[in-house]
């Protein structure tokens, strides 16, 4: 008979060899599995810290926006905790924004340089929670208000004084390009029966300037004379040609200029 | 003793070819009894093909048995490969010529002419891819005679194809082959082998999952499924006399069934 026990060995031999093949192909699955896992688990921990970066990335961007303005302790107030505390899909929907009274009023007040400032204000917005822009909106507030009040005090000086300056100008030399300046400012100051004198004595100096012909029509028209208006632009229309005049009567004809 | 019945069943596979120890299957059964009608019909030659230890020389010995009641039938296991020996062997048996000098072609050609038969006898050649091409070439002269007919068994392998296509194809000739078992074949084929020799308890060892395995080590090549069957009960003797704690009477081990199969070769370890 064979030699038994050899035969026993090289059956095992054959068995654990069979048997690596399983083995391996086990383990590896097993290991894939489990760095499959671990991805798994670090890309979900990436998308939880992501939000971060990108809420501390925009309300960098309101620092740029309000650079001179702001406080550097709004932001710092602004960075963090909350996030832990606050869901991620909240934060979206809420608004970092100034406050649109400030800006009309800003408007009112037709300088130049608040509503440029204006303007930048109502451009920044950003995705804070509703904590943070109370805070914000604060501080925001108080700091532009100052400013606010500061400037509109010397603008108004200004705008005066310029009127006045260039009235008396006007009253030394009769220059038509003083008196059409002087129409507009008094036109977008609101104050139309002043700019129709002006405009009017600028047209008897000089009948072929476009802009007090139309500073001249639109005050007649915010005067509640319209039909006027639209006469006198149609004869200056006739001898001139004019398409900044032909549009002006285009929009009152239509009723888009009131 | 249970001892004896592992020796029984030891040795009801020992690898022989006797006619007694073929075991009826479906469609071998099939198989044969096509090839018995093809010998009654007036063909040449009949070719037996398969690969090896698929049955051919099982089959021929079952021919030889089943019609030799009934018709002049010869069967010549091994091959006479040289041309005289063969004609010497055709003339002794065919017509009881004895020949001390070497027999030709042209003199087995006299010699049919000259003795005249009733019937026209059956020559099994079994291993026919042994012969040469020249000897092939006179065999199926011979055929043409129509003095005798010819079952040629041999492998199929690519030459021996083209052995058939040279020397049989434009003969009148049938060509059967024979294949391995399936796997619900093997399964009968080891129990109906084992029952014969009455080895009931052995036959119940196995089950289906040990049928599987054998298929899969054997792909149900009778030869092989022989040899490791033969393997497997001579493991089964030794334990039964040495450890017996390490065997169970009842189940064929798959542990004894690929010791078997490595021992045998059929498991490279």
């Amino acid at each position: 008979m064979h030699n038994i026990h050899e035969l026993e060995k090289r059956w095992l031999r054959y068995k654990i060899k069979s048997f690596i093949p399983h083995v391996s192909v086990t383990l590896i699955s097993i290991l894939a599995f489990i760095v499959f896992m671990n991805l798994d688990i670090n890309s979900m921990m990436e998308t939880e810290t992501k939000p971060t970066k990108i809420l501390s990335k925009k309300i960098q961007k309101v620092e740029v926006a309000q650079a001179p303005i702001l406080n550097i302790d709004v932001i710092k107030e602004v960075k963090i905790p909350l996030l832990k505390n606050e869901p991620i899909h909240k934060e979206k929907n809420v608004l970092l924004a100034p406050s649109f009274d400030f800006i009309r009023k800003l408007r009112n007040d037709s300088t130049s340089n608040y509503q440029s400032n204006g303007d930048t204000l109502q451009e920044v917005k950003t995705e804070v929670t509703p904590k943070i822009q109370k805070k914000v909106h604060v501080k925001q507030d108080t700091v532009v208000r100052k400013k606010k009040k500061q400037k509109l005090k010397i603008s108004k000086q200004e705008t005066q004084a310029d009127i006045a300056h260039v009235i008396k100008r006007f009253h030394k030399n009769n220059n038509p390009a003083l008196s059409l300046f002087v129409a507009k400012k008094y036109y977008r100051l609101g104050e139309y029966d002043k700019s129709y004198n002006y405009a009017l004595i600028t047209n008897q100096l000089n009948n072929n300037i476009d802009e007090s012909w139309i500073i001249f029509s639109k005050s007649l028209v915010k005067l509640g004379k319209r039909d006027q208006a639209i006469q006198t632009l149609k004869r200056y229309i006739t001898f001139s040609h004019s398409q900044n005049a032909k549009s002006l009567l285009d929009n009152i004809l239509s009723g888009n200029f009131k | 003793m249970k001892s004896s019945i592992f020796t029984n069943s030891k040795n009801v596979y020992l690898d022989t070819v006797d006619a007694k120890d073929y075991v009826q299957l479906d469609r071998v059964s099939t198989i044969y009894q096509s090839l018995k009608n093809s010998v009654k019909k007036p063909l040449k030659m009949i070719l037996l093909f398969g690969k090896p230890g698929t049955g051919k020389s099982m089959f021929l010995s079952k021919l030889q048995q089943d019609l030799s009641s009934t018709q002049e039938i010869y069967y010549y296991k091994t091959p006479i490969v040289d041309e005289s020996e063969f004609f010497k062997s055709i003339a002794k048996d065919l017509y009881n010529f004895q020949e001390d000098k070497e027999l030709n072609f042209t003199q087995i050609m006299k010699i049919m002419q000259d003795n005249t038969k009733e019937g026209v006898p059956l020559i099994l050649l079994d291993e026919a891819q042994l012969y040469s091409d020249a000897l092939m070439e006179k065999i199926r002269l011979l055929s043409d005679t129509r003095k005798m007919k010819f079952v040629i068994a041999l492998h199929k392998t690519q030459s021996e194809d083209l052995i058939a296509k040279e020397h049989f194809q434009t003969r009148i000739w049938e060509s059967i082959e024979l294949k391995n078992a399936l796997k619900n074949e093997l399964k009968i084929y080891i129990q109906k082998k084992l029952m014969k020799a009455n080895c009931f308890d052995s036959a119940n060892m196995f089950s289906n999952n040990s049928i599987k395995l054998i298929y899969s080590l054997t792909d149900g090549n009778y030869r092989d499924t022989n040899k490791l069957l033969y393997t497997v009960f001579e493991i089964y003797e030794w334990y039964y006399e040495h450890n017996i704690s390490k065997i169970n009477t009842n189940k064929m081990s798959h542990k004894i069934i690929e010791m078997a199969a490595i021992h045998v070769g059929l498991i490279n370890a």
